[in-house]
């Protein structure tokens, strides 16, 4: 029994140092759960272009381009809450041609490579598309919309605000003025 | 009790100040509560009107900042609440239910964020009003408002009105202060002084005359005062002339009066004295019917003699100076009823004779006043079996009054103001012997020492004669 004690009071050692060590952020919850729940809240205050739903009660998709970075965070944050009265729905691309009927598209890290070439295919869509690709700039410029980064241990986004109006995107006012930039990619 | 009393002593202008003024403050007042009543109520409407207002905006603008995690901008946007003064505390809540941002307006007011924002609705509670409601963004709650709105700048504003009304009130008082010394020097004052200037009138100086400076009421009843002043001045040593003439006139007739009683008595004596002797010597010879003329002639001679006495009598009491003196009036009062024990020899006469008082006066006057009313009652009761006589005095403020009371025959009281004249009498000679000259005197005597004689009467069953002496000796003629 006392043995076990020891084993049970070093493994507690261990994991102790290793989080330490870690670049954990300061907030509780881990930082897909995080930004899982950004993803949602983006819905909240973003009015779609006319053409984006096939009809009122159709669902909500929000697609993951990529190896999927939130494990079960996006089922946790997004299930059963629907937008509107559009129901929402998880979808997991493999290819950005894959796109077709998604309203949020997150590109993960994965597809840094493909970058340009990803976002150029996902232009002639519906979708708002989001990524936490750094540096957000880069990810703008390439025609991305919504760029999420780490700022004083904090997950915040800047925004592509003129892309996004190109689109046909209406972004709440009030939410531009909790961005950390509206004005994502236009910087040298 | 006392104030009512000072406060009935005031002028008449203070009093109508004072009324004036206390209408004033008292409507000041009332304008201030309803000015307060007023003022509350439409606050606490426009509160409960804006605060609600304020709390649609802050709620929208807060939304993103509850959403993305933002306290920072959060804290921005309740700041903006600071443009409007009686919002005191705004807060917003995650929706975990810990505080997420919160401003607190720097006031004395002790307002603070509350651990808990309560149920969501709009209250008033007590001074202030409070307003908790949901944060959503489509439908979706993303955590809750609070706001505080305190009714502490209504009330500053409410004591910059009651500064106002007080500053009002105090210009009210000094205006007042001074209307009422304007008031003083233009009207009480000359009356005042014209008061006091008619008491001096009526004290007797006829030498004071109003100042007639103004042409107002005042100075019109200035100039009616002097000109009624002057009148009585007039009048008054116009009477003093009279009134010497007439002294003059009414001593000349006494000096009269006492030379011819006193030159009448000589041939009196001889008529008295040569009938005697006549009677005497040449009695005998004289038929029945002719001693009868001569003792007739000497009985008329003889109550001529005793008119003649009592004339010299009472003109040397009107003349002779009096010798003032103490002396008690119980001993002098002894002595005269003494000089009438022959005449009341055989007599039933009960006297009731109270203690009398000393007092200041002339003794051989005085005891003339006792003999004659003594006489008279003595003399008046003469038909009683019994006769009663009751002698007294009364004390009072000035005066004594003594008086001598008997059930005699009376007199009839509408003679009343002959009773007391020189020579005149209400009975008949033969019943009751007299001159006429008695009360005549006693009214002089008493009259000499300042006082007065009077007299009360039923007609058969009494009369009873009064006289007033002055406490300090009278005035002296």
């Amino acid at each position: 029994m006392e043995f076990l004690k020891i084993i049970w009071g070093i493994s507690a050692c261990i994991l102790a140092l290793t989080l330490s060590q870690m670049p954990v952020l300061a907030q509780e919850a881990p930082e897909y759960q995080i930004k899982a729940a950004m993803l949602y809240k983006f819905a909240l205050f973003v009015e779609w272009p006319a053409g984006a739903f096939s009809g009122p009660a159709s669902p909500f998709a929000v697609c993951v381009l990529g190896t999927d970075p939130f494990g079960p965070w996006l089922q946790h944050e997004i299930d059963e809450t629907p937008v509107g009265k559009h129901p929402v729905v998880i979808r997991y691309l493999g290819k950005a041609e894959e796109a077709g009927g998604c309203q949020m598209v997150f590109i993960s890290r994965s597809e840094r490579p493909r970058l340009k070439k990803v976002l150029a295919s996902l232009q002639n869509t519906h979708a708002l598309l989001i990524s936490d690709i750094s540096p957000a700039n880069e990810f703008c410029r390439a025609g991305g919309m919504i760029g999420l980064i780490i700022k004083n241990n904090k997950v915040r986004f800047e925004l592509n605000a003129a892309l996004a109006g190109k689109k046909g995107f209406k972004i709440d006012s009030t939410m531009k003025r909790v961005a950390t930039s509206v004005k994502c990619g236009e910087e040298p | 009790m006392q104030i009512s009393l000072r406060v009935r002593n005031w002028p008449i202008q203070r009093k109508l100040l004072m009324i004036i003024l206390a209408a004033i403050s008292a409507s000041l007042a009332l304008v201030l509560v309803g000015i307060a009543v007023y003022e509350i109520t439409t606050y606490r409407t426009h509160l409960m009107k804006e605060v609600p207002d304020v709390g649609d905006f802050l709620a929208a603008n807060s939304a993103p900042t509850l959403a993305f995690d933002d306290p920072k901008t959060a804290r921005e946007i309740l700041q903006t609440v600071r443009a409007t003064p009686e919002l005191t505390v705004a807060a917003l809540y995650a929706v975990n239910g810990q505080v997420f941002a919160s401003y607190v307006r720097a006031t004395r007011s002790f307002a603070s964020v509350p651990p808990k924002p309560g149920p969501a609705g709009l209250r008033i509670r007590g001074s202030h009003i409070e307003l908790v409601r949901p944060v959503k963004q489509k439908g979706v709650t993303l955590g809750t408002l609070y706001l505080r709105a305190d009714m502490a700048s209504v009330y500053s504003r409410l004591r910059g009105y009651a500064g106002i009304v007080l500053v009002v009130a105090l210009a009210l008082w000094g205006g007042a202060f001074l209307l009422q010394v304007l008031l003083k020097r233009l009207v009480s004052d000359p009356l005042f002084r014209l008061s006091k200037m008619a008491a001096r009138i009526a004290g007797g100086d006829l030498r004071v005359s109003a100042p007639e400076d103004s042409g107002d009421e005042i100075g019109q009843l200035a100039k009616a005062l002097n000109h009624m002043t002057a009148e009585l001045a007039r009048s008054y040593s116009e009477l003093q002339g009279n009134l010497k003439q007439l002294q003059t006139a009414n001593k000349e007739l006494e000096a009269f009066s006492y030379s011819v009683s006193h030159d009448l008595r000589a041939p009196l004596r001889h008529i008295i004295g040569f009938v005697d002797l006549l009677f005497k010597e040449a009695g005998d010879r004289l038929d029945e019917n002719n001693r009868h003329y001569l003792e007739v002639i000497l009985d008329s001679a003889r109550i001529m003699g005793n008119l003649i006495d009592d004339l010299l009598a009472f003109s040397r009491n009107s003349r002779a100076e009096m010798a003032m003196q103490w002396f008690d009036f119980n001993s002098l009062l002894n002595e005269v009823i003494d000089d009438f024990s022959v005449e009341t020899k055989g007599r039933n006469i009960e006297w009731n004779i109270e203690s009398l008082p000393v007092i200041f006066g002339d003794r051989t006057l005085l005891r003339q006043v006792w003999a004659n009313l003594v006489s008279n009652a003595i003399k008046f009761t003469r038909p009683r079996d019994r006769a009663i006589i009751m002698i007294g005095s009364k004390r009072e403020e000035n005066d004594f009054i003594f008086f001598i009371r008997d059930n005699g025959v009376g007199f009839d009281t509408q003679y009343q103001d002959k009773l007391f004249g020189l020579f005149q009498r209400l009975h008949d000679p033969d019943e009751f012997e007299g001159t006429g000259v008695g009360l005549a005197n006693v009214q002089r005597i008493v009259r000499r020492h300042g006082g007065n004689v009077w007299a009360e009467s039923v007609l058969g069953e009494g009369a009873a004669f009064y006289f007033s002496l002055p406490k300090k000796g009278g005035a002296q003629t």
